[in-house]
């Protein structure tokens, strides 16, 4: 299975303007892989998972399954998709969760018999048997999220998207839910996306990771290497913002250089040239350096890095 | 088929409902039943003391079976777009939606679904009323028929409203306005004799006034299924009909597709 992604663009306009959600998002995602979107609010990771699953027509592009089309007239191969979306109950709060099973499957054309038979395997791997006749109301968070996948695994997608799956979960209830899904994955090889505005959330379970900015695709990179990346020493040299020639020539060298008001800080890892050319290039340009921080990055530091803050 | 699977999990949701909420959709009924008891005896009775009062067993006829048709219309006009609006609300649309079936058909597996319980309802409402009034009403088969083609632009006009649910997301009172036009102005309970000719006029145009005109010719004056399609109310009816379907079906489809490109499937 291949989920192709082709210059997506989408723009919401209201009466005091527009915002370009995405602009121009290309990828190609394939089966067997988890891939984490993230992305401060407003990204557009959110918009990109309405769109791949037809609940949000884009105004340019489309989305390939396998090489089919889903717009304008694609609906059919909504089958491959199943999505638990971000801001929405998705199952029916009032109904038991065999409730749930019966009038999803039945909704979507499924055998019931097979239809209760998975969800009890799925509940069962949830911890939820004993769950089963209790309407969903009375349940917690994490159990209704995960009600909640286990209704949109019932037709055997090809394609599982999931929203935020851990907001509003407790750190144990949240580590539950990435251990399910990333059982889930290892054993389907389907493709799974999962979005997220906390990159610890998804450190553990995503193959690779897809940064986007103000709907704009920033980079990816495979979880390996970015892990990599931290394990690296990183030298953060502070000078004094004042009386020092142009700095724009020396800037490429470095990974990152931030001005504020008192302080320039230049970070910089010693692969091409030594530490000592690195603070000779400063000194140069007139700045009086005051400080040199080693450190080794977190992948916070890293998602800052890429999407800016 | 698929939509016989969408009517079952249709049925069933309306199942689970009916059971959870027995209390609420057991008053409704008798309600309803309140209502039509109250509007034939205000006919046929006065305020005035001493006064005659005359209970005409044919004008009950006509409008028990008047106020059958409106008990399908009442849900088919009203339900599409309430359903809607409680999906919306209680944020299950968009999971509906995301159904390889398109969100029409599965309203379509929704009306169907209703249909076969007020069905079932209607025919429990029609006994009592029979035993109550004392009169005896027989509808012969092909009054289905008819039936299903007013039904269909009842059906219509409940689209039209449903894709306006999709943006407006609340309509207000717009279709209980409808529901009661319904009631008053398309001969279920007052004759249209008695309107003055505007009102007779814009009573013709109404999804329900021809189908019902026609179904009371069918119970009342024995009319045939031949002399009923010969004659030029048919012809009007048919058109009426299919006015009122194309049109629920085509702003439904437009506005369905505004509602996706806004994003408005996940929004109340």
């Amino acid at each position: 299975m291949l989920l192709k992604i082709k210059k997506i663009t989408k723009i919401y306009k209201n009466k005091t303007g527009s915002i370009k959600a995405l602009d121009n998002f290309t990828y190609s995602f394939e089966s067997g892989y988890i891939y984490g979107i993230v992305g401060l609010n407003g990204a557009g990771k959110t918009t990109l998972i309405k769109t791949i699953c037809g609940l949000l027509i884009p105004d340019n592009g489309n989305v390939y399954f396998n090489d089919d089309p889903l717009y304008p007239k694609g609906q059919k191969n909504l089958h491959l998709i199943g999505a638990i979306l971000e801001g929405s109950r998705n199952i029916f709060w009032n109904f038991t969760p065999l409730q749930n099973v019966r009038y999803f499957a039945l909704l979507r054309g499924l055998n019931l018999k097979d239809a209760l038979s998975k969800a009890l395997t799925i509940f069962n791997e949830f911890d939820l048997s004993d769950k089963l006749n209790t309407p969903v109301r009375n349940l917690s968070q994490g159990m209704k999220q995960k009600i909640a996948i286990a209704i949109s695994l019932l037709h055997e997608p090809e394609i599982l998207l999931l929203d935020e799956p851990t907001l509003g979960l407790d750190p144990i209830a949240g580590n539950r839910m990435q251990s399910y899904i990333l059982k889930f994955a290892r054993e389907s090889k389907k493709i799974i996306i999962i979005t997220s505005h906390q990159l610890s959330v998804l450190e553990n379970i995503c193959d690779e990771i897809i940064f986007l900015k103000k709907g704009t695709f920033v980079s990816s990179h495979s979880m390996a290497d970015l892990k990599s990346n931290t394990q690296k020493t990183i030298y953060k040299i502070r000078a004094l913002n004042s009386n020092y020639k142009n700095i724009e020539p020396i800037k490429q060298k470095f990974i990152n250089v931030v001005t504020n008001r008192d302080f320039i800080e230049f970070d910089f890892i010693p692969n091409d040239f030594p530490l000592e050319r690195a603070l000779e290039m400063i000194k140069e340009t007139g700045l009086s350096i005051i400080d040199i921080e080693k450190f080794k990055p977190t992948l916070e530091d890293l998602f800052f890095e890429e999407i800016g803050t | 088929m698929k939509i016989i699977s969408i009517i079952l999990a249709e049925c069933y949701r309306e199942f689970v409902y009916a059971k959870r909420y027995s209390v609420e959709r057991i008053s409704s009924l008798i309600m309803l039943f309140f209502i039509f008891f109250g509007i034939v005896y205000s006919s046929t009775t006065s305020f005035q003391a001493n006064s005659y009062n005359y209970f005409d067993p044919i004008s009950t006829s006509h409008r028990i079976v008047g106020f059958l048709l409106w008990f399908f219309a009442l849900d088919a006009v009203g339900h599409l777009s309430s359903s809607i609006r409680e999906d919306l609300h209680i944020g299950i649309l968009e999971q509906i939606a995301l159904s390889p079936y398109s969100l029409i058909y599965n309203l379509m597996g929704r009306s169907i679904s209703r249909l076969i319980i007020n069905f079932t309802l209607s025919i429990l409402l029609f006994l009592v009323f029979q035993k109550t009034f004392d009169v005896n009403i027989k509808i012969p088969l092909v009054v289905l028929f008819f039936f299903i083609l007013t039904y269909s632009g009842l059906y219509g006009l409940g689209l039209f409203f449903a894709g306006l649910t999709l943006i407006f997301k609340r309509l207000g009172p717009i279709t209980t306005i409808t529901r009661f036009l319904l009631l008053i102005f398309t001969g279920a309970i007052i004759p249209l004799d008695s309107f003055p000719l505007y009102l007779k006029l814009f009573s013709q145009t109404l999804p329900m006034t021809l189908g019902l005109s026609i179904i009371k010719e069918i119970v009342f004056e024995n009319a045939t299924f031949l002399k009923i399609i010969k004659d030029y109310k048919f012809f009007l009816f048919l058109i009426n009909s299919l006015f009122y379907l194309s049109l629920g079906i085509i702003t439904f489809l437009y506005l369905e597709k505004k509602a996706r490109s806004k994003g408005a499937l996940g929004t109340y």
